[in-house]
């Protein structure tokens, strides 16, 4: 017997060129589909006067102030925002970043004034999370580009009802990259 | 002999009907967003950007076609080696983003707000997925011609599908 039979190659290699076919086919019509390119594209951020809007009127306690007439936490997208954005926002104090990572990272090392929110163990934080600022921007973030933790805390975020989210994706390294200063957690 | 024969036989029907149900429902929420999942294979890291979109957009249907077909009995096998060879390619991308410490969404099973990261946990669950596949595809193209060893299985061995079911659904 063997163990890679011809009749079996044959017939996954007739798979993947149908499968070939009709995924680069459909793809190219579909809404969200994934862009053909040679080189990955830059990370795009929300323009400054988007952020310079009023936030929006929420209050988790109460549903009835809240405007949820165009938000689907299950459509939502966050916001990206680069390292002069989330700058900017600080300083005017209008935003509190949230690092999504694990407490261990955090505590070795953050963004100062972060707060940690990790979110593979968000259930053990809900009363953090109800405790968050509903008057200013929340921005998320994780280790880098490649991570995908920010990102996750705020789509949660936006299913416990926040809408004023911002994700913050070049994240820590990026912090650390344009030469900002970084602390332990909690310091 | 005989009976245990149909035991086997039975196991390989529900880890065949299991393989294909999961391989379904993580092909088709990958096909509807095609840009997430494109996503999910770049944070990797492993292959160049160019071929990334194409993997995107191949991938789930190369899942779908092959959980479909490893109903049928004419293409069970090369739906079996196709998800055999998805299995190892899973294995390996996960494997080494847990090596390089990556805190990544495994891009497993895209959905909105999922909480999907990778680690382990997730490792294990790739493994056992793995692992069945093989038997599938190995019992499979065995079927003709089954070697001795394999017809006397113990009966610990025989239970081997059944437990990659239950502990797949317990790390999940």
């Amino acid at each position: 017997m063997k163990f890679f039979p011809l009749k079996a190659i044959y017939q996954a290699l007739c798979m993947l060129m149908l499968a070939t076919i009709i995924g680069i086919g459909v793809n190219y019509f579909h809404p969200k589909k994934a862009a053909f390119s040679l080189h990955r594209p830059p990370i795009k951020t929300v323009p400054d006067t988007m952020l310079a809007q009023p936030l929006p009127n929420v209050s988790i306690a109460n549903q009835s102030e809240t405007n949820l007439t165009d938000f689907d936490p299950l459509t939502f997208t966050p916001k990206i925002v680069d390292v002069h954005q989330v700058k900017k926002l600080l300083k005017l104090k209008q935003a509190i970043l949230v690092d999504a990572r694990s407490p261990a990272k955090y505590n070795h090392e953050t963004i100062p004034d972060a707060i940690n929110l990790p979110v593979e163990e968000l259930y053990d934080y809900e009363e953090d999370i109800q405790k968050l600022s509903k008057k200013e921007w929340l921005i998320c973030f994780c280790d880098d580009v490649t991570c995908d933790l920010g990102e996750m805390l705020a789509m949660e975020l936006a299913n416990h009802g926040f809408q004023q989210i911002l994700y913050y994706k070049g994240g820590l390294q990026d912090w650390k990259d344009t030469g900002n200063k970084t602390t332990g957690g909690g310091q | 002999m005989i009976a245990r024969q149909t035991i086997l036989d039975k196991l390989e029907l529900i880890g065949r009907i299991f393989l294909a149900l999961l391989f379904l429902y993580a092909g088709v929420p990958k096909i509807l967003n095609p840009a997430k999942f494109a996503e999910d294979i770049d944070n990797y890291r492993m292959l160049p950007y160019a071929l990334v979109p194409i993997m995107a957009a191949v991938l789930p249907y190369l899942e779908v076609i092959a959980a479909g077909s490893l109903l049928t009995k004419r293409f069970r096998n090369g739906a079996a080696l196709a998800m055999l060879a998805m299995s190892l390619m899973f294995e390996i991308a996960i494997g080494t983003a847990v090596f390089r410490g990556l805190d990544i969404s495994c891009g497993c099973f895209v959905g909105p707000g999922e909480i999907n990261t990778i680690g382990i946990t997730r490792l294990l669950t790739e493994s056992l997925l793995l692992g069945l596949t093989i038997f599938v595809y190995y019992y499979n193209i065995s079927d003709k011609k089954r070697p001795p060893n394999f017809q006397t299985a113990s009966k610990t061995r025989q239970i081997f599908p059944l437990l990659f079911v239950l502990i797949f659904f317990m790390f999940n």
